[in-house]
């Protein structure tokens, strides 16, 4: 059962359960993320996003990176993980087949701030939502490119939601939910890239993933089995 | 060595790679950013002209740096199967390299790389880092002063010892 068995190990993950090369390992991705987003953050393609937010008129909860404002988690992790994906000059993992820190970051700080974490919190669920980004990755390869989706946001949705749903605490229960929601908000065109729309893929799954815990985290339902049900993933 | 003493460079590298130098007319003279980014030619032309490769290398404006096109213009990419690392798309390597510069002198230099640097297997040093986020925070759309830029990295390196990400979160917004 391999939806339960994800489901379990984001919802036990503690920090002391990561090994300290984890920790480390994270920091230094924390800052690259957090530099390139604020790099970013002057690019023709973060003015739109934030000029699209502003209008939006979220409520002033979580900061956007290097655009002097806040606004309401969703947007904000819509626009931090768009800007740091924006010249392409984030982190890579081989094994995930994609940029898992642009949304990640945007998707921790976002939820993080919104719940008032601690910074080892904040550092649990990132490194969580990387395991289950590293998985998935490592199981689908690049059949999903070939299948014409990218997989930078297809894993990250439910990567980010993996992050999240640790850092809220959800039970296994509704963190398997919150893994089957997620993956109906998975998204994102291979041809698409080398164009604005690429980043704002990282944005897209950001906030999809962090939608997907919240909306499990009050209930709503979705398949237990969305990684070897009949149609799966 | 110096950019008039090269009279040819050839990239062998994997599969994947020719992704970043095909087609050649184009990769030598990328339009725009992300072209670049995505070129051997120009990157590689980059290193050697300028001994190192900044986000700066990459914008419109520097595009047309002529120390770097005329390097571009000497750069070939060759497919050798044998960097395949099994990594990349299709199994088409994307990391594995051999760097070959032909002098006017008549003499060859090569140089390997196994592992992309700032990967797990060949890490950036703190200096290195820290130099890349300054170099990108200087490009923030709202400027964030260089006391601002030292408490972040002092933050997030010490991450696990905040009690909360409220100072952080209020630093990386830029202040107005």
């Amino acid at each position: 059962m391999i939806t339960e068995a994800l489901a379990e190990f984001i919802a036990r993950t503690r920090f002391a359960d990561l090994p300290e090369v984890a920790v480390t390992a994270a920091k230094r991705l924390w800052l690259d993320s957090i530099g390139v987003a604020m790099a970013g953050s002057a690019e023709p393609l973060s003015a739109a996003i934030t000029s699209y937010i502003r209008e939006q008129a979220g409520p002033p909860q979580v900061s956007v990176i290097g655009q002097g404002f806040r606004t309401s988690p969703a947007l904000a992790a819509l626009a931090n993980g768009t800007m740091a994906h924006a010249l392409d000059y984030d982190d890579i993992s081989i094994t995930w087949l994609g940029h898992p820190s642009a949304i990640l970051v945007a998707a921790v700080l976002a939820t993080g701030t919104r719940l008032e974490v601690s910074g080892q919190s904040a550092l649990t669920g990132y490194v969580v939502g990387w395991e289950v980004g590293a998985s998935i990755g490592r199981s689908i390869r690049h059949r999903i490119h070939e299948a014409g989706w990218h997989s930078t946001s297809v894993t990250g949705t439910i990567a980010a939601a993996a992050a999240c749903a640790n850092l809220a605490g959800l039970n296994a229960d509704r963190t398997r939910t919150a893994l089957g929601i997620a993956a109906s908000m998975t998204s994102g065109m291979y041809l698409n890239r080398g164009t604005d729309t690429k980043p704002v893929h990282a944005g897209i799954a950001a906030r999809n993933g962090m939608m997907a815990a919240d909306l499990a985290a009050r209930g709503v339902s979705a398949a237990a089995d969305i990684f070897e049900g009949p149609g799966n993933f | 060595m110096r950019s008039d003493d090269v009279e040819e460079i050839t990239i062998h590298c994997g599969g994947l790679a020719l992704l970043a130098s095909e087609p050649l007319p184009l990769r030598r003279r990328p339009l725009t950013s992300i072209d670049a980014k995505f070129s051997i030619p120009f990157i590689v032309s980059v290193a050697l002209a300028h001994h190192k490769v900044l986000l700066g290398d990459f914008l419109p404006k520097n595009l047309g740096d002529p120390a770097v096109l005329s390097l571009a213009d000497r750069v070939r990419v060759r497919h050798d199967p044998r960097l395949d690392d099994g990594a990349g798309f299709r199994g088409a390597g994307m990391v594995k390299a051999v760097l070959e510069v032909k002098t006017r002198d008549g003499n060859t230099r090569t140089a390997r790389v196994e592992y992309a640097h700032g990967g797990p297997d060949d890490p950036m040093s703190v200096d290195e880092r820290r130099a890349k986020f300054e170099d990108c925070a200087a490009y923030s759309a709202v400027p964030i002063p260089a006391a601002d830029i030292r408490r972040i990295i002092e933050l997030v390196s010490t991450l696990e010892q905040q009690e909360d990400l409220r100072e952080l979160f209020q630093l990386l917004n830029g202040r107005r």
